[in-house]
């Protein structure tokens, strides 16, 4: 039997499955590309194999949490700063900092006690994220998955501006044209990187021992060392290092259903249903709400957006 | 259909076929239409005095444009008592740029004042009133009045506003250090002011209505101080919007017999309210700077909840005095010195803990309006020293009134983890 985590994040859809003992079963990993549902369908789709009933509880979490709540059937829907935290916590108890860099965002996780004591997310800035690494790799017609190994190759890294992703990809491009070689700018790149989260996400805060580094830039190795190299200790990078939202989402689903609660979860059948969402203007009163109607097979299955329940728990009651 | 967004695409309609004037007709036909629906069906969930209020803050948005022969412009750190001993209505800036994005138009003023070269760093509440200036939307009031406390982007608001009206301006210099001399620079500047206005409408500042004005406001600060003492340990609704709106009554509009009455209502409406139970769920939030009062997520979680209980925002707390009656301008100019938004952060700091502690808030949230550089750059000052007293501390960006510049997807994860921390025990 086993507990489901799904993690819908802007860049990456993460699917894990993990059993009584916390030990992950099967996982799967898709670009999101914009269209949440179709992920998630398509990630069930290679977890056909599992039946309904061999799902104790699932849970969701990431930016898409609550899109994909109401698509799965999910049990627990939570916000990534706590499930990253639960894995990362489920996985050694005495991890104090979790560096996590995701697609489009960036966190760094105080915990104490194991309990999140502290916590900051960057704000509109893509500087330092996934996705302008993977832009960086791509106009350098460099492989993402080759950036941490150029970046290791490196002897002296040239020094990026990396405060903002415009005046970083510029002052690249101008050290390109100075002649220095590739691995030198990928490295100095991801020095930058450690730099500006350090300076930004990282001010006034106590980077305390033990420190994991999670979420997908966590593969490039390039980060892991510059990030040792600015701290001047040992950051660690869990096994499932861009699965730890979706682990931590399964394990606050298998806590809800050893507090013997029963699944919502639909099956992974889901995958062959029509999605589709449209947005209704509610007049009930002054507040005007714009309601987000989900359907599946054209029939509601949720509602979110209204404030006073009047929608939401409409489908809840039926 | 959204009502509201389609009315504010009329208001933007008229402006650019060139019939601002129109425009203007629709603003005050809509806050009419506010005023009376609220007149006869006030918030059934509201208890008096915040359905009092409610209306109110309508009313006195409406009163200076419906009236501009007899009104002036002012920003909300301005000398409201001279204001009102003058009976000038004043059009209170913030809170037009805010009713504009009540009206679901915010986007077009504000980009508007971008288009005639005003950047767009400049805080958006500013943005919004110098775009409706822009396209001669705004009736010509009779003076402008402004102060530099807190914000000096308003300066250069007011200047070229009042430039490109024809109207006297008065921006009331405020020094950083309370001392003799500050205090009689500060009187002194109010005397040019008041001769300023003296001027313009042809008649004497009547010194028994100014010691009126104080007597009330003060009077006003006797039933805050009831309500406050309640608030201590006890439940009482609130939300967003009506936060907002009590910046109205704590500083614009202090010292009219209609602020008077409400916190005279408000003091006697909390004590129908239950005490906080000892081991309750209940988490009291305490606000720092501006609220987005229009944001989806944040009012889903703060209006009216009694799970999280919004206890107020630090600026209506700003100064908590009581004014001498017998030396008005000597006091009023002490008054705007020792506002805590003016002079170091740290006033404000200290000022945040105090109330924290005061009012038994479990936690903080300190709002960063993008434009307000005070608020970002002091922060990480503001952090320290909520670490330093153990209080849990939030800090989330935006916009106070521009919907485009707040992301919902990351107000909604950082306030659920905050949540998730405070009620695990973490700070």
């Amino acid at each position: 039997m086993y507990y489901l985590g799904v993690d819908v994040g802007s860049v990456s859809t993460d699917i894990v499955l993990i059993d009584e003992n916390f030990k992950i079963i099967d996982k799967v990993y898709l670009k999101t590309k914009g269209r949440p549902i179709k992920a998630i369908q398509d990630g069930f789709r290679e977890l056909k194999k599992y039946k309904k009933e061999e799902i104790l509880a699932a849970g969701t979490t990431g930016s898409g949490r609550q899109i994909a709540g109401y698509v799965i059937g999910a049990d627990v829907v939570k916000n990534e700063i706590t499930a990253h935290a639960v894995a990362a916590l489920y996985i050694d108890k005495d991890v104090k900092t979790i560096i996590e860099i995701g697609g489009q965002d960036s966190k760094i996780i105080t915990l104490k006690d194991g309990v999140v004591t502290d916590f900051a997310m960057n704000t509109v800035c893509a500087a330092g994220t996934g996705s302008f690494l993977d832009r960086q790799a791509e106009r350098l017609e460099i492989p993402i998955d080759k950036f941490g190994e150029y970046a290791l190759r490196s002897d002296s890294p040239v020094r990026i501006a990396g405060r903002c992703a415009v005046f970083a990809e510029s002052d690249m491009i101008h050290k390109q044209q100075l002649g220095y070689c590739e691995e030198d700018i990928i490295s100095g790149l991801c020095e930058a990187l450690v730099r500006n989260y350090l300076n930004n996400l990282a001010k006034g805060k106590e980077i305390k021992q033990k420190v994991f580094f999670q979420g997908g830039v966590a593969a490039n190795a390039g980060m892991k060392k510059a990030f040792e190299n600015a701290l001047g200790f040992e950051v660690y990078v869990p096994e499932y290092y861009s699965y730890m939202g979706a682990v931590g989402s399964a394990i606050l689903a298998k806590e809800y259903y050893e507090k013997g609660n029963k699944t919502k979860f639909l099956g992974f059948n889901i995958a062959d249903l029509s999605f589709n969402t449209k947005t209704i203007d509610c007049s009930g009163c002054s507040n005007r709400c714009e309601v987000v109607e989900m359907l599946r097979e054209n029939k509601p299955i949720g509602f979110f957006g209204d404030r006073c329940g009047k929608w939401s728990e409409k489908v809840k009651a039926s | 259909m959204d009502a509201v967004k389609f009315y504010g695409n009329l208001i933007k309609n008229n402006i650019d076929k060139n019939n601002p004037s129109k425009s203007l007709n629709l603003i005050k036909t809509g806050l009419k239409f506010t005023s009376e629906k609220l007149k006869l069906s006030p918030v059934k969930a509201y208890p008096p005095s915040l359905q009092y209020l409610d209306k109110l803050c309508v009313d006195l948005l409406y009163d200076p444009i419906r009236y501009p022969e007899n009104s002036c412009w002012v920003n909300l750190f301005a000398p409201s008592e001279i204001i009102h001993a003058f009976g000038i209505y004043p059009l209170f800036i913030e809170a037009f740029s805010s009713f504009l994005t009540g009206f679901k138009c915010e986007d077009f003023f504000i980009d508007k004042a971008e288009e005639c070269g005003i950047s767009n760093t400049l805080c958006s509440y500013h943005r919004g009133f110098l775009g409706a200036g822009s396209k001669n939307m705004l009736p010509k009031p009779r003076f402008a009045v402004t102060s530099s406390i807190a914000c000096d982007g308003n300066i250069n608001t007011f200047r070229y506003l009042s430039a490109k009206y024809d109207v006297p301006c008065y921006v009331i210099d405020i020094p950083y250090n309370y001392n003799e001399e500050s205090i009689s620079y500060v009187e002194q500047q109010l005397e040019e002011m008041i001769e300023m206005i003296e001027d313009v409408l042809g008649k004497k500042l009547d010194e028994d209505r100014l010691r009126e004005v104080i007597q009330n406001e003060n009077k006003t600060r006797t039933y805050m101080n009831t309500y406050l003492e309640c608030l201590t340990d006890k439940y009482f609704p609130n939300t967003l919007t009506l936060e907002m709106y009590k910046l109205f009554a704590t500083h614009v509009f202090m010292g009219r017999t209609e602020t008077m009455k409400f916190y005279q209502m408000l003091a006697e409406d909390i004590k129908n309210y239950p005490d906080i139970e000892k081991d309750t769920n209940v988490k009291r939030i305490f606000w720092v700077h501006l609220i987005p009062f229009y944001q989806k997520t944040l009012r889903e979680y703060f209006n009216l909840s009694k799970k999280y209980q919004l206890l107020g925002i630090d600026i209506n707390f700003d100064y908590m005095g009581y004014l001498d009656e017998k030396n008005p301008l000597e006091s009023i100019a002490k008054k705007m010195l020792l506002n805590c938004y003016n002079g170091k952060f740290e006033r404000k700091i200290d000022n945040v803990v105090n109330m924290v502690k005061y009012l038994n808030a479990d936690a903080v949230i300190d709002f960063h309006h993008f434009g307000c550089k005070q608020s970002s750059g002091g922060s990480a000052l503001l952090k320290e020293a909520m670490q330093k007293n153990n209080i849990p501390y939030l800090s989330i960006d935006g916009d106070g009134v521009d919907r485009r510049g707040t992301q919902d997807g990351q107000i909604r994860t950082r306030l659920e983890a905050f949540f998730e921390m405070i009620n695990n025990g973490g700070n």
